[in-house]
């Protein structure tokens, strides 16, 4: 009872490509997830910063509805509930898909909103006094200056994202963590496979999570 | 104004138009006439050998007594075998919800019978076991059935309702699946995990301690097949006459066996399927 | 038409509030513990003296980049078996959140610290104060106030992120409502009215943070953005 566990990364080790199958399916979700979270946030962060008040309304209460339920719930009520109002399926993909994606652009929307409000508003006001509609002033003035300020906390969410695609295996969606529960449960290993799987998520997001700090002190001396 | 009311009259209409005749469409069309339409047969699976087990490499449900089933049905019906990963707890939803067409392993109780159907022939008989920790004393039930006893199940399978009946003061952890269960025994969660006799016996050799026990009573429970509740009985009673078919040639016993030896199983180190078999050994 | 049926939900609203407040109690103790575990990681990650510096850096990246569900089923399954401890659901669930909740507490309390002006600093020394003095009475109580609307923040995040011991089988309203619907068969009924418990709890806690930053920050002592 007390003898020292004795590590065994061999039946790990022999089965990289049934984690790799599980890596191809994490990467296609966060891809998928941060577009739609990402494109999706931006027209509701526009909704959010718009002054007429049937569009500020509907964005502010997708804002606050999807930021204040747990992303999980979110995919299991897509997953379980959904199908039963609608006449067609809703597959594990799609469902980690909607709740991970309007989870995002929730957080993204803000993010969007925060950024556009911190440019000046003069420059909107020069723009605007030189001819441009207002389009086109957040379009060409606004949106690529706000861009650079909403950046670290843009690349924050996308790292979230990627965390956030092992809940799709509360669906059966095969992604890493997935296969590590079906690697685990026929080898009976359960250590050796979650500290790999463990290891290479930290080994995919340590560099991005470096970047996006040498990201933020570029920025802020840029700034400054 | 009048523009507004036309809208919404417009969109009353279509939507009256298309509800009654989507709702009709599913309460007319059988489900074995909409399988052969749709060229498909729908099977309710989930990693749970013997029953159902995936092989990691491929991602294919390739093996299982009900995936053999499932694929002897689908050839005997001339369509394609279509796997569709659920939960034991979300099974019966499942069929209600239309996304399967049939779910093997599905023990009859009363509650699922008020939801979904089932054929009169039983599918298989299996035996309720425990992998216990070495030094837990087990021979019967009611050794089971106290408070300081830990028992992992998965959550509303038969055995997890066997258990809520029998063993009700023993502490239950439920599990989303077996496999759940299985690691939460290994984790030193649960003095014993409750399951049947295959996995827990692949278990017990990978793990190298604890022992398999078929508590006393001995409950051979008989498995069923679980069905979406229609009007029309075709399905139900198409899927009865090939269980009981399988059944009696001995079909059924021998895909068990075959998965048993894939998995690296003795097949007489595991109580068959058949009732009848049972005393034998 | 789905012919919406509320009335099985109500019957189990007894399984969905022992949900609940199981929930809160594990938010509740995660918090207990990671605050202060957060504070230890942080003042060890900014010594000068390596030896502290390094492990605690090293705990905080590893749980702030790998995702929460790893470390979970990690705490979980493996865990237990390593160091031959048996552990409840409860006790895992709170020691994985504990730890993972440190690791952001402790860069905010980072933050915060660093945040107070240097003059501070020095005028505190130039008075003859030790630097852990200077720290207890001058740079950690004005941070602290700073830091007020990141931690409600990541305590938000914290109740929305314990949602996942629901598939490690603890008994937390998001697992009840799986027992509810899979007795039931309901789970459109069942999934939304928990989609809804949960909305209204986050949303009045968020609502309270937000009232408090804008005290904060009318006081001067928020950290505006």
């Amino acid at each position: 009872m007390n003898s020292l566990y004795r590590w065994n990364f061999a039946p790990v080790l022999d089965n990289l490509d049934v984690l790799w199958v599980g890596a191809i399916g994490t990467l296609r979700l966060f891809v998928i997830c941060l577009v739609l979270g990402f494109g999706f946030g931006l027209v509701v962060g526009l909704g959010r910063h718009a002054k007429a008040s049937w569009i500020h309304l509907p964005a502010t209460a997708f804002v606050e509805f999807f930021r204040n339920t747990p992303v999980l719930v979110q995919i299991l009520w897509f997953y379980y509930a959904l199908p039963i109002l609608l006449p067609f399926q809703i597959s594990p993909l799609v469902a980690a898909a909607l709740g991970i994606s309007l989870n995002s652009a929730a957080f993204s929307a803000e993010i969007y909103r925060g950024g556009i409000e911190s440019i000046d508003r003069g420059q909107a006001e020069a723009a605007r006094a030189l001819g441009m509609t207002a389009a086109q002033a957040m379009r060409r003035i606004v949106l690529p200056q706000a861009l650079r300020r909403m950046l670290p906390a843009l690349t924050n969410r996308g790292i979230e994202i990627f965390k956030m695609t092992t809940l799709a295996s509360a669906v059966a969606y095969v992604e890493l963590l997935q296969q590590g529960k079906l690697l685990a449960s026929l080898n009976f290993n359960p250590i050796e496979t979650y500290t790999v799987i463990a290891v290479v998520f930290f080994l995919c997001l340590f560099p991005l999570v470096q970047a996006t700090y040498a990201l933020e002190r570029r920025l802020g001396r840029a700034d400054a | 104004m009048t523009a507004q009311f036309h809208r919404r009259s417009v969109l009353a209409l279509a939507a009256a138009a298309i509800a009654p005749a989507a709702w009709s469409q599913a309460a007319s069309d059988s489900t074995l006439a909409q399988i052969k339409q749709r060229g498909t047969l729908r099977v309710g699976v989930t990693q749970a050998p013997p029953w159902y087990s995936k092989d990691p490499k491929s991602g294919d449900w390739a093996s299982g007594v009900g995936v053999s089933l499932g694929k002897a049905m689908a050839a005997d019906l001339g369509v394609k075998f279509d796997p569709v990963e659920v939960t034991w707890g979300t099974a019966i939803a499942a069929l209600q919800g239309n996304k399967i067409d049939m779910m093997s392993m599905m023990d009859a109780t009363p509650e699922r019978a008020a939801a979904v159907d089932f054929p009169k022939n039983a599918l298989l008989y299996y035996s309720l076991a425990v992998l216990a920790r070495d030094d837990l004393p087990v021979k019967a039930w009611a050794d089971l059935d106290k408070p300081s006893v830990r028992i992992a199940v998965p959550q509303a399978s038969s055995m997890d309702k066997f258990l809520t009946e029998n063993v009700a003061k023993a502490q239950i952890s439920r599990f989303p699946g077996n496999a759940e269960a299985i690691a939460a025994f290994q984790a030193g969660r649960a003095d014993a995990v409750c399951l049947f006799h295959p996995p827990l016996l692949a278990a017990r050799q990978k793990l190298g301690a604890g022992k398999i026990i078929v508590p006393t009573p001995a409950q051979s429970q008989a498995s069923s097949v679980a069905v979406r509740k229609e009007t029309d009985k075709s399905w139900v009673e198409w899927v009865d006459k090939e269980i009981g078919k399988f059944y009696a040639n001995g079909q059924t016993q021998k895909w068990y066996e075959e998965f048993l030896v894939g998995f690296g199983l003795d097949p007489k180190a595991s109580p068959p399927v058949m009732k009848e078999m049972l005393g034998k050994s | 038409m789905h012919v919406w049926n509320f009335a099985p939900v109500w019957a189990n609203a007894d399984l969905l509030a022992l949900g609940l407040l199981n929930t809160l109690k594990v938010t509740g103790a995660a918090l207990a513990f990671g605050v202060p575990l957060g504070l230890v990681l942080a003042l060890m990650r900014l010594s000068p003296r390596r030896l502290l510096a390094w492990p605690a850096g090293a705990v905080i990246e590893v749980f702030r980049t790998t995702p929460p569900l790893v470390q979970l089923f990690w705490f979980f399954f493996a865990l237990p078996i390593l160091i031959h401890v048996e552990m409840t659901p409860y006790v895992a669930a709170v020691l994985t959140f504990s730890i993972q909740s440190a690791a952001f507490f402790a860069e905010v309390f980072r933050g915060g610290i660093v945040s107070v002006e240097r003059g501070q600093w020095e005028a505190a020394r130039a008075l003859g104060m030790a630097p852990p003095q200077v720290m207890r009475r001058v740079v950690l109580p004005q941070a602290v106030k700073r830091m007020i609307p990141a931690f409600l923040e990541r305590a938000i995040e914290l109740m929305k992120t314990t949602t996942l011991v629901a598939i490690v089988s603890y008994a937390d309203l998001l697992f009840q409502t799986n027992e509810v619907a899979q007795k039931t068969f309901r789970p459109l009924e069942v999934f939304t009215v928990t989609a809804l418990i949960y909305f209204t709890v986050i949303f009045a806690a968020s609502q309270l943070v937000h009232g408090l930053e804008r005290r904060l920050a009318a006081s001067g002592e928020g950290m505006t953005r």
